[in-house]
């Protein structure tokens, strides 16, 4: 899905603070940052990236980022386990910025309750309105 | 909206009020100064190898971890910092970090024009004067459920003492870095001939922040903030915050204004520990230092290196071609250690 200048793959799942979850087919759930992050944010220069084998809630802060000298928060949109996380933007962070969806993933969690939390993520026309909002105080706020 | 308006703070309370509005999810405006000066680190720097610590320790310097981004700063009782916490879902918020940046910037910009020094924003968080040069930097963070968008009126500025908190690789680059200072960093006192008394800032600072919040009200510093202050000054002069592992060192870079910086990084090559020192002039390479404990023969050739790099864009192939170039045209043979390696000292891997 585009909605005006950001795109918002149908098949992921979004979080309010705009954390994408994807669930695998092994069970695991793969979570990055979206496109609208990732333009608000600018040039990610800085990825403090959460470690293996940590425990993380829904909504959790987990992680950081640097981009104009700003520091910004990694949210987990899903409690459980992390089990592996993108140690490629170690070397570069602005995969983040390049390639939200694909190689600017960050981390792989395995989810302690898929089902119930999944329904407190967006996904299509919850999507579409929630953009919205955001775009609309983009416009008043900015 | 509270403006906490308070004064000379001894020690890091300067720092710490607004952290603690913050982490308490409350929302404010605090104006202050340091009463003694401190070394300040980004979130993300390591700060044993950023500042000098010894000499930070011989000469009475405090030194401390903010929880908001950018390179190493000095802080003392000449700036007056302005310290804005809101909410995230306050409507005042822009969305975007460029636009956070550029409507809270207004204050200060008018709070200059109004103590004689027209000032304009430079994309991407710097304040700069008419012939250019940096007269504040702004930073931020999203801490808890705020946003923080911090920076700092210059009234004047300690020029000698900043080169020497940071750690640099050798006296050429320490001078080479005052220089830079000098001539790209400005403040009130020296665009308006006069030392600006503080309390002339402050009020220019409230009026103009009232125009972009709303009316401020002022309020002292409660229980409640005096209470998280003592508790993350305990966290931020612990150890384990101060000297906390950073995943993986950036390359530093120490930024005087925007287009001019210090960049520095190490690597290790198969033919040892390489590290580089470079300034980077409006994104071209205008000094560099390389050492390390890797073998070169001849070593003399090191200078024709260094050299070769210098008037390179810093960019991985400019300068890939210029090491190349250099290796090409002489004799010099480093074991173990190629041009990818220089790239990847320089922070140019990648």
């Amino acid at each position: 899905m585009k909605i005006a200048n950001y795109d918002l793959p149908d098949e992921l799942y979004y979080h309010g603070e705009h954390a994408w979850a994807k669930l695998e087919d092994d069970g695991r759930v793969r979570v990055g940052m979206n496109d609208f992050f990732q333009q608000a944010a600018g040039d990610v220069v800085y990825v403090d990236l959460p470690f293996e084998d940590d425990d993380v809630s829904a909504g959790e802060t987990c992680g950081k980022v640097q981009s104009s000298k700003w520091v910004g928060k990694l949210v987990a949109p899903i409690s459980g386990t992390i089990v592996e996380v993108n140690e490629d933007l170690e070397g570069e962070s602005a995969l983040i910025n390049k390639d939200p969806y694909g190689a600017g993933w960050i981390m792989v969690i395995q989810p302690s309750d898929w089902e119930s939390e999944k329904a407190a993520l967006m996904q299509g026309d919850a999507v579409a309105s929630w953009m919205k909002d955001e775009m609309k105080k983009a416009e008043e706020g900015g | 909206m509270k403006v906490y308006d308070l004064g000379l703070r001894p020690k890091l309370d300067a720092m710490l009020c607004f952290h603690a509005l913050a982490h308490l999810g409350r929302e404010g405006l605090t104006l202050v100064s340091p009463a003694s000066t401190i070394a300040c680190v980004g979130y993300f720097q390591d700060t044993r190898e950023v500042i000098d610590l010894d000499f930070c320790l011989k000469n009475g310097l405090e030194v401390m971890r903010r929880e908001v981004g950018g390179g190493a700063v000095l802080l003392d009782s000449g700036q007056v910092f302005y310290n804005l916490i809101l909410r995230m879902d306050n409507p005042l918020v822009p969305p975007t970090v460029d636009g956070v940046y550029r409507k809270f910037s207004e204050a200060p910009i008018k709070t200059y024009g109004d103590l004689g020094v027209e000032v304009s924003f430079r994309p991407i968080n710097d304040l700069v004067t008419r012939d250019g040069r940096k007269i504040a930097g702004e930073g931020g963070a999203d801490i808890g459920r705020c946003m923080v968008f911090v920076g700092s009126i210059i009234m004047d500025f300690d020029y000698e003492l900043m080169p020497n908190i940071l750690k640099v690789p050798d006296e050429k680059f320490r001078d080479k870095f005052h220089k830079s200072l000098s001539e790209n960093l400005t403040t009130l006192r020296r665009e308006t001939g006069r030392l600006v008394p503080r309390e002339e800032v402050v009020g220019a600072l409230k009026r103009r922040f009232g125009e972009v919040l709303g009316p401020l009200r002022e309020a002292p510093l409660d229980d409640e903030l005096r209470a998280k202050m003592r508790e993350l000054e305990t966290r931020f002069r612990s150890d384990e915050f101060l000297f906390r592992k950073i995943r993986k060192p950036v390359a530093r870079e120490t930024r005087v204004r925007e287009g001019v910086r210090f960049v520095d990084g190490i690597h290790k090559a198969p033919g040892g520990l390489l590290s580089c020192y470079a300034e980077v002039v409006e994104d071209v390479i205008d000094g560099v230092s390389i050492t390390g404990d890797f073998t070169m023969v001849p070593r003399a050739g090191l200078e024709g290196l260094e050299g070769a790099i210098v008037g390179a864009p810093y960019e991985p192939r400019p300068v890939r071609d210029a090491i190349e170039n250099f290796y090409g045209k002489t004799h010099v043979d480093t074991p173990g250690v190629e041009a990818g390696h220089y790239l990847a000292a320089l922070g140019l891997a990648g």
